[in-house]
């Protein structure tokens, strides 16, 4: 088990008072009225068809979110998000160039892999008996499971829906799911099983608010232990949805995914590629902020979990080690052939740095959440400076997306 | 998906956690299948159990797991048919049981149990599921021999990193004691103490640990097995629910004990392989791959 490093976050006395039970905290959340207006009224501006993605305030509530992401830290053994805070303090250690991996080269993978394997035997969460026969599997289910298609791409596709309403619906999931102190699994789930949903259904624009709803509802009786009432949902779309509407959109969802839910998180792989840098935590730190980033932008949502947290961690190690070398120890824990697939990593990076720099929709809830955790400008800085956008034609970023030779 | 008419529905064989099971009849094949009904006028809509339930048994295909075949939703009910099993292995168990007098099963036959047990509980761990229920009750057994997981209603996914989960789960007498003393970061490790009390009731044809409230749960384990201090079993005393005012017991010889309760001779590799599933200590516990290569097991693993 991991030693806790709570000491080292910096929570206010009055968070430290809420250091209750998680679970105490989730009774009192199903029965008090939730008090968060602009995250209710945001959903207005989806239903009433008159999306102004210029002016979409989902996000306003600051003080809120922050404090149900700290109290989250506290609740959950996540040992990621303590590290999250604790590790990067100081915003300008990103930036600067730290020790490549230079002795691979003097050893031999097998060696290598022998020794940082080892590692994780005394680790009880990391499964050390199972996680190769583990990640064997998740590797063949994220094909069974992630979109084959990006609806978002095509406008002659059936069911093409504008990025930017996909991106106010993934915002407004972001907000409700810090409300509701929710998993980051759950999370990164309802966005894929509302992107599987839309992928392949034709939705009626004022519903499209209530299969971003269920499909976090869908996602939090999968993934977590104490669950938000089904009333709490419909009582943060301000009762635009009836608890009778969201179990008959939740009866349709889950018959279209035909009850597949389950689906390999890129958390998930995050960790396992962050074995090979022995889990340095600013790199992984870095990379869990761009897996967010990925899945919520545009450009990914046909895009499987490994090879988004292959490029995630290939951006996040460019941004902290200058020299940065992808090698078959790489290779090898991400399941991503760099010689075989250079191009693709890189071109796949490439976009992301450039909507980050330049992004093709608003992302304002996320960038919000990875400000307050101090990652969000050395990683935008960084961006700026290395992204590309001038050649490409930012008004037609699918153009210039490798991701069809990508889909599945 | 199938026409809820393509089944006959004929007695009912049970109650699940969540749900009735009755048999049926598929009209069209004649094949004989198990229907579990679950109600769907809760509040909450479709239960996270069945959710789960039908999520993760699509993934599971393997001989050692009962098979889904399909799930049927209709307005108010939902249907999962699974393989019809003819027996399971509480009734099997009860039913050579006369009277008072406890009789367990031959060695041969533990061995082929376990085995399937074992191999069934392995598959779900590499498949990163856990079950969190394995009792009798819920390893269902065809007149061929064949043992098989079923009612995955507890079971879920978990992740690399492992995340916290529930401590209300398994049915008591099969609890791990790491669960029963609150801990919340249990994983693959919690099955197969469930496989040990599994084990050791097939041999006696009794449970071992028949507790009837989590603080005699815990005094029945540790009498047998001794209590844990912090040597045996490292931060066992950080546990939520870890009493200090214990009485230290050493623990008892097992084999003693199991041979007190069967007819069968027992041979040192069984009990070996009873140590090594009911470790009090989570982490010293045997993995199910790790059992399935135990020289109980050699007359497998050399056919195979």
């Amino acid at each position: 088990m991991r030693p806790r490093t709570r000491s080292s976050w910096s929570v206010s006395d009055a968070e430290a008072m809420e250091k209750s039970s998680h679970q105490r905290k989730r009774v009192a959340l199903s029965e008090q009225p939730l008090h968060d207006n602009k995250l209710k009224s945001s959903v207005g501006s989806l239903r009433n068809s008159q999306v102004d993605e210029g002016k979409n305030k989902i996000y306003g509530n600051s003080s809120q979110t922050t404090s149900s992401v700290s109290l989250k830290r506290q609740i959950y053994r996540d040992d990621d998000d303590e590290e999250q805070k604790s590790d990067v303090r100081s915003d300008d250690d990103i930036l600067e160039p730290r020790k490549s991996h230079k002795r691979l080269k003097c050893e031999s993978l097998e060696r290598r892999r022998e020794e940082l394997d080892s590692q994780d035997k005394e680790d009880v969460t990391m499964c050390y008996d199972y996680s190769d026969d583990i990640f064997d599997h998740l590797y063949t289910r994220q094909f069974e499971t992630t979109p084959k298609i990006n609806y978002l791409k095509d406008k002659n596709y059936e069911f093409y829906l504008r990025p930017t309403m996909r991106s106010i619906l993934v915002d407004w999931i972001i907000e409700v799911h810090c409300k509701f102190q929710l998993l980051p699994e759950t999370l990164y789930l309802s966005i894929n099983l509302m992107d599987r949903y839309l992928s392949f259904n034709k939705v009626t624009l004022p519903k499209l608010q209530l299969i971003a709803i269920t499909s976090l509802l869908i996602a939090a009786k999968f993934e977590e232990v104490n669950l938000p009432k089904l009333s709490n949902y419909s009582y943060i779309t301000d009762n635009a949805y009836s608890n009778d509407e969201i179990k008959q959109a939740e009866f349709v969802i889950l018959n279209k995914l035909e009850y597949n839910i389950g689906w390999p998180n890129p958390l998930n792989f995050l960790r396992r590629i962050s074995r090979c840098d022995e889990y340095d935590s600013i790199t992984r730190t870095l990379g869990k902020c761009l897996i967010g980033y990925m899945i919520s932008c545009p450009h990914f949502i046909d895009v499987v979990p490994s090879k988004i947290a292959s490029v995630a961690m290939f951006t996040a190690q460019r941004i902290v080690h200058e020299d940065f070398q992808w090698d078959e120890l790489w290779d090898y824990y991400s399941c991503f052939s760099f010689k075989d697939n250079e191009i693709e990593l890189k071109e796949l990076s490439q976009i992301l740095i450039n909507d980050i720099a330049k992004p093709t929709t608003q992302l304002n809830a996320l960038i919000h959440k990875y400000k307050k955790i101090g990652t969000w400008n050395k990683i935008h800085d960084w961006c700026l400076k290395h992204c590309t956008y001038e050649e490409l034609n930012p008004s037609d970023y699918a153009s210039s997306s490798p991701a069809s030779s990508t889909s599945l | 998906m199938v026409a809820p008419s393509q089944f006959k529905q004929l007695e009912k064989v049970g109650n699940g956690t969540y749900a009735t099971v009755y048999k049926g009849l598929n009209k069209t094949t004649g094949v004989y299948v198990a229907l579990k009904e679950v109600k769907l006028d809760s509040e909450e809509g479709t239960p996270s159990t069945a959710i789960r339930e039908i999520s993760l048994m699509k993934e599971l295909k393997h001989d050692n797991i009962v098979r889904l075949f399909d799930v049927i939703h209709t307005e108010n009910k939902l249907t999962l048919v699974f393989e019809f099993m003819d027996n399971d292995l509480k009734k099997f168990m009860d039913n050579r049981n006369k009277g008072n007098s406890h009789k367990g099963l031959e060695m041969d036959l533990v061995k082929y149990f376990q085995w399937q047990l074992l191999q069934g509980v392995a598959f779900c761990h590499e498949n990163r599921i856990l079950h969190r229920d394995l009792k009798p009750q819920n390893l269902l057994i065809n007149n061929r021999g064949q043992l098989k997981l079923g009612d995955f209603g507890l079971a879920r996914a978990f992740g690399i990193p492992v995340n916290t989960f529930s401590s209300e789960v398994v049915t008591l007498w099969y609890r791990a004691p790491d669960v029963l003393m609150g801990s919340r970061n249990y994983c693959t490790s919690i099955d197969i103490w469930s496989c040990g009390c599994i084990l050791a009731e097939m041999i006696m044809g009794k449970p071992l640990f028949p507790g009837s409230n989590d603080e005699e749960q815990l005094k029945l384990i540790f009498d047998t097995m001794g209590t844990p201090v912090e040597q045996t079993w490292p931060q066992v005393t950080q546990l939520a629910k870890y009493n200090p005012l214990l009485p230290p017991h050493m623990p008892r010889d097992l084999k003693q004990l199991l041979q007190n309760n069967t007819e069968e001779v027992l041979d040192d590799n069984v009990v070996d392989l009873l140590h090594g599933l009911l470790q009090l200590n989570p982490d010293a516990r045997l993995s199910a791959k790790d059992a399935l290569n135990h020289p109980w097991f050699a007359e497998y693993n050399h056919a195979n």
